[in-house]
């Protein structure tokens, strides 16, 4: 090629040539050019290294737009469940209301979170929130404590509260979320853990773009006997006539563990629908930052080539020139 | 499933597993308390009551229509409404009598 015939001349006369010429490249923040001197004097400025950048940026544009595409899938997929569980907790609700504000000395704290984690800022919200529940009903007499679904609020909690989980579930998403395992999990909640007052702390689901972290109230049925006395929402509980069983205590108990089990059936399928569409916009906000940044390095790239090829063609004229003179 | 009563009687189905939400106005609903079949009319006294597995039928008209309910609850209120809460709700003609029959044999025999 002529461009190779050119920088041959230029090797011979590059010996010839006392003054340095001056490099058309600044070296920019974001890569340092390289100038090596070749066998015979000649210098040649490197674009290798903005090329394994830009390679390396446009694979993880690939990757993240990967894992947006999945995770929009997989939020299809359990849109339609988490939709369909909201009617399930509502009549509970209706009959015993749902009361955040309910003063009691023994409260359990419940943390949905995920186990995987680029899923945005979800996981932090929702510890945030548990642990503000924690300060709120911290006092003399009280005790609060931690049960906790998920990595990634394990590794939050561990760190400051460890004294006070009781329980950690992990991989609860391994298998497809289904009633059974949740009401399995409930049942060890239940079991291991003495509780006046349940709050499960998770992501509801109102949109792709927006997870708003809701705190649902479970009350044990001696409290709720305790707040349908003293009358409010709960008063017009004992207008019910509590039919069957033998007493009207076993089946409130009844009601309590089942109410429970499904608020968590609710939530945890709220909590992954959320973290599916957090996933979704981190990735995408990931993707379009990498663009940026390959359009920023391309244009670098160019400058870099084309300084070097200036480079270079100075060299060779300035040698011929000094030949003519 | 959640049956919503209205005057006369309006039920929402909810079921834990497929989330059925069916509201309807029904005449009667026949559920299976765990004191034994309980009939359901407009203007029943409010009571929560727990169920125990077996068939409920709802009357609409001259219609009738049966699930099997495994347990639930269901709350009756006193305006008329009243919500049913199974863990499973599956119409009578969906089951197989013979399929049934075969599985019972094989978890009693699992169980023993």
């Amino acid at each position: 090629m002529a461009m190779a015939a050119l920088r041959r001349e230029g090797r011979r006369f590059a010996p010839l040539i006392s003054p340095r010429p001056i490099t058309a490249v600044r070296s920019s923040p974001i890569v340092p050019t390289h100038e090596y001197e070749g066998p015979i004097g000649v210098r040649h400025i490197s674009t290798q290294v903005v090329r394994n950048r830009m390679k390396s940026v446009k694979n993880i544009q690939k990757i993240t737009k990967a894992m947006k595409m999945v995770a929009a899938s997989k939020l299809r997929a359990v849109q339609t469940k988490a939709e369909n569980s909201r009617g399930l907790w509502q009549p509970f609700t209706a009959l015993l209301g749902d009361l955040p504000s309910v003063d009691v000395k023994k409260n359990v704290v419940v943390t949905i979170s995920s186990d995987k984690g680029l899923c945005g800022g979800i996981n932090s919200t929702s510890v945030k929130i548990s642990k503000g529940i924690y300060k709120l009903n911290s006092g003399p007499e009280k005790e609060t404590k931690y049960v906790i679904l998920g990595e990634k609020a394990k590794a939050q909690l561990i760190r400051d509260s460890k004294k006070d989980i009781e329980l950690i579930i992990t991989e609860l998403q391994k298998n497809p979320l289904s009633y059974t395992q949740v009401s399995v999990l409930a049942d060890e909640i239940l079991k291991n853990v003495e509780y006046d007052a349940l709050r499960i702390v998770f992501n509801k689901f109102h949109s792709v773009v927006s997870f708003v972290p809701t705190v649902s109230t479970v009350l044990s049925p001696e409290i709720v006997e305790r707040e349908s006395e003293s009358g409010g929402k709960l008063g017009e509980l004992d207008s019910y006539e509590v039919e069957g069983g033998e007493t009207k205590g076993e089946i409130l108990q009844n009601l309590a563990e089942f109410q429970f089990s499904c608020v968590m059936f609710n939530a945890v399928l709220e909590n992954a629908c959320s973290e599916q569409g957090a996933r979704m916009s981190a990735m995408d906000s990931s993707s379009r930052n990498a663009g940026d940044m390959l359009d920023r390095l391309t244009l670098t790239y160019n400058r870099t080539r084309q300084a070097s090829i200036t480079t270079e063609l100075i060299e060779i004229i300035s040698g011929a020139s000094a030949l003519e003179g | 499933m959640f049956l919503f009563l209205q005057s006369p009687l309006t039920r929402s189905h909810r079921t834990v597993r497929r989330g059925i939400v069916r509201r309807y106005e029904v005449d009667m609903v026949i559920v299976p308390a765990t004191t034994g079949q309980m009939g359901v009319l407009p203007g029943h006294v409010a009571t929560i009551a727990e169920f125990k597995p077996g068939v409920l039928s709802v009357h609409e008209g001259s219609e009738t229509t049966k699930y099997f309910v495994s347990s639930g609850f269901v709350f009756i209120h006193a305006n008329s409404f009243a919500d049913i809460i199974t863990v499973k709700a599956v119409p009578l003609d969906r089951i197989n009598a013979n399929l049934v029959q075969k599985r019972l044999v094989d978890f009693t025999q699992k169980l023993s």
